[in-house]
């Protein structure tokens, strides 16, 4: 059997692990590095007589070029562990100003795995399965930080015991990768534990904490460290939504180590696939970039800083409708317009629809290439997701890269971002959902809804033929996502169709559920029971008449939740509370901020740190979020589960024509 | 990242908040018709945005054209 390359850490020496029949193999390779600075020749040669008198370090004259244009300046051959030094000595000389770096912020082993053409998890068909690591999972739970109850790998947990610490060390001595959930520092405790009962585990831990993306406030668990190990904490984003298959497809495609990947967003993991590109391809790296915007008139920056086309539906149930979607758009837009900062301007090139730019077509686009692997292989696998649930996770962890692709070159520090690209991504976008409109009602289809990439349509048209049109003239590629028996839009509190609450039930028995509480990650266990039942109900209406037929068992059902509250299992009202402030910034005295203040005193619970809560009695503000309480607060259920209801109100009042539905007119005012 | 100017529904949304205000100095019986109105208004926002041009104006053409379909719906019976 043959080595693979499982992972890579380490600067001036780079540790490689391989994976081998004879279990995980370690080589060390010294890493010899460089850095290029370009300036006035003026400049170049009082930063090389300043060079020249440290003894470790080299310098020669030589060309390199970025994603513009070539230039001349100088290339300094150094260790990783000098560069920091350097860059100061760079800025001190140049008083800031006078020098432009690149290649002097990227990781070493990310750039000695680029650099070398080293593959990490190298499979030899994007079918063939991963390697088989060896990996162990760990979960402990307990209470305020104290370890009480363990599981390995998913199996039963169990006390902690002399006995069961020593498992859990062997355990963790066998795998390769370990997998951790550090919540309230559990597993770190844990850990100590291990070692005050002198079993020899040696670890360390770095300090997480809150970060922001995409407007929502998430939280780092603090990490453990444990040498020779990939350490992968549970709660990362990539590993819970792709799982170590995600993992390693992200850290095959990107170059990254997968201990890295965990802890990285999925957009700084397309950063990383762009320097890997740039890295393999000789591209430079700036340190800092300057051309994140060009400048622009107000009426230029109103009329490009739009989003997608998002279109406003009427509420109401429709019958015959078909979702046509755009597969992956914006990074098809990328790849297929030829989108990059260096082929984006207001000078010659293709048009850009309803925009002052051009992009040039006789050159390849820097980011258009970077992403097109990612692309293809995207499309890949979720044309074969179905076949094996490995490649689900890979189609999922690439999916996660491709959305982020887009927002990063809109994002200032992105090392090959551009404001222009991102608003030509846009305006394509637009564009293409316009034309894709304007063709499906000169086929006699009825446009229901739009949002960015997706269409609903109304009518029995020839959808295959309808697809080929759109391909042909947006070249973007467009498919089928479902037929629907009847889907309904739901109403927004102002009566007008809100944009992305729907539930529509397709031909092949599946529902597509978006915006009702049962798809929001905070609503109780009761709550999702109660609309996964409703659903079940409407499964068996295949049109409006037979939803209004199901008007009594739904209202049965209703009446049956509200009766036998108290008869359903206490994990059925957790509610997953997610702070985004520190509790003190809360003004209001609303159930997250009760919830925080319900932890003793030792326990600071910070911004976009989860963890679960029951309401016991919502008016005396007793909240339990450690299991000292047996009883609910029924009121504040009963009110969760009607406004749960309220859907499958509309659906019912609207089946059946009622006049008097239950949603009353809502006077805004007064 | 993103967007630095407000969406023509964001404008939407706060114009509706201000001529709200209106409301609560109505006879109670006018204010459905102006909430009403409020509504017709917002239901072309994608329109007024993709064609870029003035809310405010686009919030008018946007009632205009819901009385006139309901005008023709009436006027066909």
């Amino acid at each position: 059997m043959s080595e693979t390359l499982i992972n890579a850490s380490g600067g001036d020496t780079i540790t490689l692990h391989y994976l081998a029949s004879s279990g995980i193999r370690t080589r060390r390779v010294r890493n010899k590095t460089w850095i290029f600075v370009s300036g006035s020749d003026y400049d170049l040669e009082f930063l090389a007589s300043q060079i020249e008198s440290q003894d470790s370090i080299g310098f020669s004259p030589d060309t390199g070029h970025d994603v513009y244009r070539k230039f001349r300046g100088l290339r300094i051959h150094l260790n990783p562990s000098q560069i920091r030094d350097m860059l100061y000595a760079i800025e001190n000389i140049g008083l800031g100003r006078k020098f432009s770096v690149y290649n002097a912020d990227i990781d070493p082993a990310h750039r000695f795995l680029a650099e070398s053409g080293l593959e990490l998890f190298h499979i030899d068909s994007p079918d063939d399965l991963d390697p088989e690591v060896p990996a162990v999972s760990i979960e402990v739970m307990g209470k305020k930080g104290h370890p009480e109850k363990v599981r390995i790998n998913s199996g039963q947990f169990m006390e902690l015991n002399d006995r069961t610490y020593q498992d859990i060390y062997s355990a963790i001595r066998d795998a390769f990768i370990v997998v951790y959930d550090n919540r309230f520092d559990l597993f770190s405790s844990l850990l100590g534990a291990m070692r005050r009962r002198s079993l020899p585990v040696s670890y360390r831990t770095l300090k997480g904490g809150t970060y922001q993306s995409y407007g929502q406030v998430h939280y780092n668990n603090n990490r453990v460290y444990m040498s020779g190990k990939v350490m992968i904490e549970s709660s990362s984003f990539i590993y819970r939504e792709a799982g170590i298959p995600g993992l390693m497809e992200m850290s095959r495609i990107s170059s990254v180590p997968m201990s890295t990947v965990s802890v990285i967003t999925p957009g700084t993991a397309v950063s990383s696939l762009e320097i890997s590109h740039a890295l393999k391809n000789g591209v430079l790296v700036p340190l800092y970039k300057a051309d994140h915007e060009g400048e622009k008139t107000v009426s230029d920056l109103l009329q490009m800083d739009r989003g997608g086309l998002v279109l406003q539906p009427d509420p109401g149930i429709y019958q015959d409708v078909t979702e046509i979607d755009f597969s992956s758009m914006y990074p098809s837009i990328i790849v297929r317009y030829n989108l990059s900062p260096e082929t984006v301007s207001r000078g010659r090139g293709e048009e850009v629809p309803d925009s002052p730019y051009r992009v040039r077509t006789d050159v390849q686009g820097f980011l258009s290439m970077a992403l097109s692997e990612l692309l293809e292989k995207r499309l890949h696998y979720k044309s074969v997701k179905s076949m094996h649930p490995v490649y689900g996770m890979r189609d999922t962890a690439l999916k996660w890269m491709l959305l982020t692709s887009f927002g990063y070159t809109g994002y200032k520090n992105a090392k090959f971002g551009k404001i222009e690209v991102h608003e030509s991504i846009t305006a394509i976008g637009r564009h293409c959902l316009s034309t894709a409109m304007r063709l499906a009602e000169s086929m006699g289809f009825r446009v229901i809804h739009g949002i960015v990439d997706s269409l609903w349509l109304k009518g029995n048209g020839n959808i295959p033929d309808l697809l080929g049109r759109i391909r042909d003239e947006t070249r973007i590629d467009i498919v089928e996502e479902g037929r629907y028996r009847w889907i309904a839009f739901l109403p927004s509190r102002s009566r007008i169709g809100a944009l992305n609450r729907y539930l529509g039930l397709k031909h092949d028995g599946t529902f597509k559920v978006r915006g009702i509480e049962m798809r929001r990650k905070d609503s109780p266990g009761i709550v999702v029971k109660f609309q996964s039942h409703a659903l079940e109900i409407l499964k068996n209406c295949n049109t409006i008449a037979d939803i209004c037929s199901a008007a009594g068992a739904i209202r049965k059902l209703e009446g049956q939740f509200m009766k036998n509250m108290a008869s359903f299992p206490r994990e059925d009202f957790v509610l997953r509370i997610s702070p985004s402030m520190w509790k003190d910034q809360y003004r209001v005295r609303n159930i997250t901020k009760i919830a925080m203040e319900s932890f003793s005193r030792d326990v600071e619970i910070s911004p976009g740190q989860q963890f679960p809560a029951v309401v016991v009695d919502k008016d005396n503000e007793v909240i339990d979020v450690d299991g000292s309480y047996d009883t609910i607060d029924t009121g504040f259920y009963m009110e969760l589960l009607k406004r749960s209801f309220e859907p499958f109100d509309f659906l019912i009042s609207n089946a059946c024509g009622s006049r008097n539905s239950p949603y009353k007119p809502l006077y805004l005012f007064g | 990242m993103g967007r630095s100017t407000p969406t023509v529904r964001q404008y939407f949304d706060a114009m509706v908040k201000n001529y709200g205000r209106m409301g609560s100095v109505m006879r109670a019986e006018d204010c459905p018709y102006l909430e009403e109105i409020l509504r017709l208004g917002r239901m072309h926002s994608p329109e007024v945005s993709m064609a870029n041009i003035d809310p405010e104006t686009g919030f008018i053409l946007s009632v205009l054209i819901e009385i006139l379909k309901k005008i023709r719906e009436h006027e066909d019976g």
